[in-house]
């Protein structure tokens, strides 16, 4: 309630993080960190720290589960690491989803991002209609308005969907653009 | 050109032209464009077979080629410092490169993203808002509501049988009408009858002469007199 509760953070209780940890699983898809601190009835400094003892378990090489963090959700993996034991056991064989094609839509979207279709098309010198409309069944990428230009076309942004695929919390931890831009 | 180039192998003419420069080892910005060109053709003249739709943008690049080519070729006024004709594509064909290298980024996060699993949720995602909180003051005055109205609604009545046909009646017009030269409307009546049976009398009457059995007249009483047509239709 008080802001001085931001300045001496409490130790947060074990229970809150099992607390966390159990919405998370029981949960699969990605939870709201809003939500969840709602449901804990805790306060918005809690929650981080709920969030780092949890992402300190996970760090630990005896743990075979992980966070994917975004600014707005949480979720509660397998670990990459262990993917193959997954798989051999459960059958699981994810393919990729991107068609080469989509993936430089995305690439486009995420930094040029919001763009309409036409700049998207003129960058790839081909039109892109088809893979633009799969990004957005697949909820990569997301229609944000209109141009304010004859035609009003749409315009694409990415999605909070695209982050976690990206394994990024968010946009600003995109790599600088000019990290792509250096001569091979 | 050793092996044949697909054309699946790119995503459009920019990957096809990064491709060509990649394996002249040639700068961007330095295109030698009638070698390019040319080889350009030389490879999409194989494709002619493939569908419009899929080619149309390569044509549309070689035409460019074309153009800037010719561009190269003509002799520029001293005084007019013209930029390099090449310049527009070369930026186009760099910046492609560079989306070209984030989507290969992209490529590796999803890779990665697709070694996580995530069990499936313990709740329906469409089911978790909560129902809407109801007052139970706000319920009994919905069902008071509904109760009153209850009685406005008139309540199902007995169906009775039906004392009389149209058949029956058309019978007895006839046969009154083979006594009578005519009848008037109301003499078919007894002196109190039902409305039920006044209404199959009329509905009788009127399909007899649909029927062209009888016909109507009027008298100065504008009582309805019902004559036999049968004569008429003789």
């Amino acid at each position: 309630m008080t802001s001085s509760s931001q300045q001496k953070l409490l130790p947060v209780p074990d229970a809150l993080i099992g607390a966390a940890e159990s919405v998370l699983f029981a949960a699969g898809d990605p939870v709201l960190i809003s939500e969840l601190q709602d449901g804990l009835r805790i306060e918005a400094a809690q929650i981080e720290e709920v969030i780092a003892a949890l992402e300190v378990r996970y760090s630990q090489k005896d743990c075979g589960v992980t966070l994917i963090k975004t600014d707005a959700t949480l979720q509660l993996v397998s670990k990459p690491e262990n993917h193959d034991a997954v798989a051999r056991v459960l059958g699981i064989d994810k393919k990729r989803t991107l068609s080469r094609a989509a993936v430089e839509v995305l690439a486009i979207v995420a930094y040029r991002q919001p763009v309409t279709r036409v700049e998207i098309d003129k960058i790839r010198g081909v039109r892109s209609a088809g893979a633009i409309e799969r990004l957005c069944d697949q909820a990569l990428i997301q229609t944000c308005g209109r141009l304010d230009v004859p035609g009003r076309p749409h315009l694409y942004e990415t999605t909070e969907t695209f982050l976690r695929l990206a394994g990024i919390a968010s946009l600003k931890e995109l790599p600088e653009y000019d990290t792509f831009n250096e001569k091979a | 050109m050793a092996a044949a180039i697909h054309i699946d192998q790119f995503e459009g003419p920019l990957d096809l032209l990064l491709h060509l420069i990649e394996d002249n080892k040639v700068d961007i910005l330095d295109i030698p464009i009638a070698h390019i060109t040319a080889q350009y053709n030389e490879i999409i003249a194989g494709w002619a077979r493939f569908d419009m739709d899929d080619v149309s943008d390569y044509l549309l690049m070689a035409a460019r080629l074309m153009q800037i080519k010719s561009q190269m070729l003509l002799p520029q006024p001293r005084a007019q410092q013209s930029e390099d004709p090449r310049a527009e594509l070369a930026a186009q064909l760099a910046q492609y490169a560079v989306f070209k290298r984030v989507s290969a980024y992209l490529q590796e996060r999803e890779a990665a993203f697709l070694k996580t699993c995530a069990k499936d949720p313990e709740y329906l995602p469409e089911l978790k808002t909560p129902p809407p909180e109801i007052v139970p003051a706000a319920l009994s005055r919905a069902m008071r509501v509904m109760l009153e109205r209850e009685h406005d609604v008139p309540r199902p009545q007995p169906i009775l049988m039906d004392a009389y046909s149209v058949e029956e009646q058309k019978e007895r017009i006839c046969r009154v009408l083979q006594r009578h030269a005519s009848v008037a409307f109301e003499g078919l009546f007894e002196e109190k009858s039902s409305a039920q049976k006044i209404i199959v009398t009329l509905l009788a009457v009127l399909e007899l002469y649909k029927l062209e059995k009888i016909d109507f007249t009027q008298d100065e009483n504008h009582d309805i007199i019902l004559t036999a047509k049968t004569a008429a239709g003789a």
